[in-house]
């Protein structure tokens, strides 16, 4: 019987094929994507509580600066701003990476919410009792404080980084120029 | 032989009923017409815990005031910053003292209470400190303010430290724990400013 001919990368999407390291890659583009929304998602929550109660929209840029800089950061300006974006930017995207090269192929939206949000939890776990006690101590003092805060900051990186299945479709199904061509069988 | 052995039994046996007649630390029997040593001891608990949330908010609304005024007056941006910071601090450290009041301890919600004289006198210099410091700006300010906030917070520091060690309530004592590295923080960025 004869095989249809694949003619073009629409065509491999529709029918759920993927060429060869398109999967890898697509994980870490979306990852990527992923681990930036949750980190935004953070960000949005973090600042919405520090502009309500004085310390101004910008005070989590200068918490995170402090793992340069110690407790001066806290009066730090642009520099120390620019450098707590900078890391939180790198630690959502790693971890959001490593999210999204764990989550299965074809995940289903709901579960990979609800895993997101656990994971999220997770590494609030090991941010505040492993990686601030001797990264950022300073942070580590504040968010101690404000635990409600720091909970739902990390529930929505968890639901940022529970998006992975919805980013990684549209990853998957976006032509790509280095994808290896199908040779369709001949009849 | 035999006769050491009945005192070493007679003296176990015995030794839960010694305990018993001295009474649990706390509420030891107290002469007919007196009241229980327990309650009282509670009482001046609750006077010290009373007292020292005072106290505390008393030198809250000194570093409120001198951090206002250097949000205005600073001469440099890194102390404009500190003296919002120090209103956050401060501002945050007291509603939880106010909620721990209202909650526990049967107090008013709003201005502190009043001080024993002492502390009338000590918020009387603060406040004398506080209009010279009006007049400064500039440099001049800064050295004047983050010599005053680096005084005030070692006070502060020892006052917390003293505090937690003394209060009874472990709710108050976790306020205090919560407190202090904050505060120390604040100290630390005065004296680095101060310094540099």
């Amino acid at each position: 019987m004869a095989q249809a001919r694949i003619e073009s990368q629409a065509e491999m999407s529709s029918v759920g094929v993927v060429p060869k390291g398109r999967s890898w890659a697509a994980s870490l583009e979306a990852g990527a994507v992923t681990g930036a929304t949750g980190g935004a998602l953070m960000m949005a929550t973090l600042m919405v509580q520090t502009a309500a109660t004085g310390y101004g929209a910008l005070f989590p840029l200068n918490l995170i600066g402090a793992t340069f800089r110690g407790p001066e950061a806290l009066v730090g300006g642009t520099s120390v701003m620019l450098s707590g974006l900078l890391m939180h930017v790198v630690t959502s995207v790693v971890f959001g990476t490593m999210f999204s090269m764990a989550v299965l192929r074809r995940p289903r939206l709901a579960p990979t919410l609800v895993t997101g949000i656990a994971y999220g939890l997770l590494i609030l776990l090991f941010m505040t009792y492993v990686a601030l006690p001797y990264a950022n101590p300073t942070m580590r003092q504040r968010v101690i404080g404000a635990p409600g805060t720091w909970f739902f900051s990390h529930v929505a990186f968890g639901l940022g980084v529970g998006m992975a299945p919805l980013i990684k479709r549209r990853f998957r199904s976006r032509p790509q120029a280095h994808a290896q061509p199908i040779i369709a069988a001949e009849p | 032989m035999e006769t050491r052995r009945i005192v070493i039994v007679a003296g176990i046996l015995l030794a839960p009923a010694l305990v018993v007649a001295q009474g649990v630390p706390g509420t030891r029997k107290s002469p007919a017409g007196w009241p229980a040593v327990a309650e009282v001891a509670n009482q001046n608990a609750l006077r010290y815990s009373h007292e020292v949330i005072a106290r505390i908010r008393q030198m809250n609304e000194i570093e409120l005031r001198a951090g206002q005024m250097a949000q205005v007056r600073a001469g440099t941006p890194e102390a404009r910053r500190y003296g919002r910071l120090l209103v956050a601090d401060h501002a945050t450290a007291d509603r939880r003292l106010v909620d721990y009041g209202a909650r526990k301890l049967g107090m008013q919600r709003g201005p502190r209470e009043e001080v024993t004289p002492v502390d009338r006198d000590l918020m009387a210099e603060h406040v004398a400190a506080t209009e010279r410091m009006a007049t400064l700006s500039g440099a001049e300010f800064d050295d004047a303010f983050l010599s005053m906030m680096v005084s005030d917070h070692q006070s502060a520091v020892n006052l917390l430290e003293t505090a937690r060690e003394t209060v009874d309530d472990p709710d108050l004592k976790m306020i205090f724990t919560k407190m202090l590295p904050i505060l120390r923080q604040d100290l630390w960025i005065a004296q680095t400013l101060l310094g540099g």
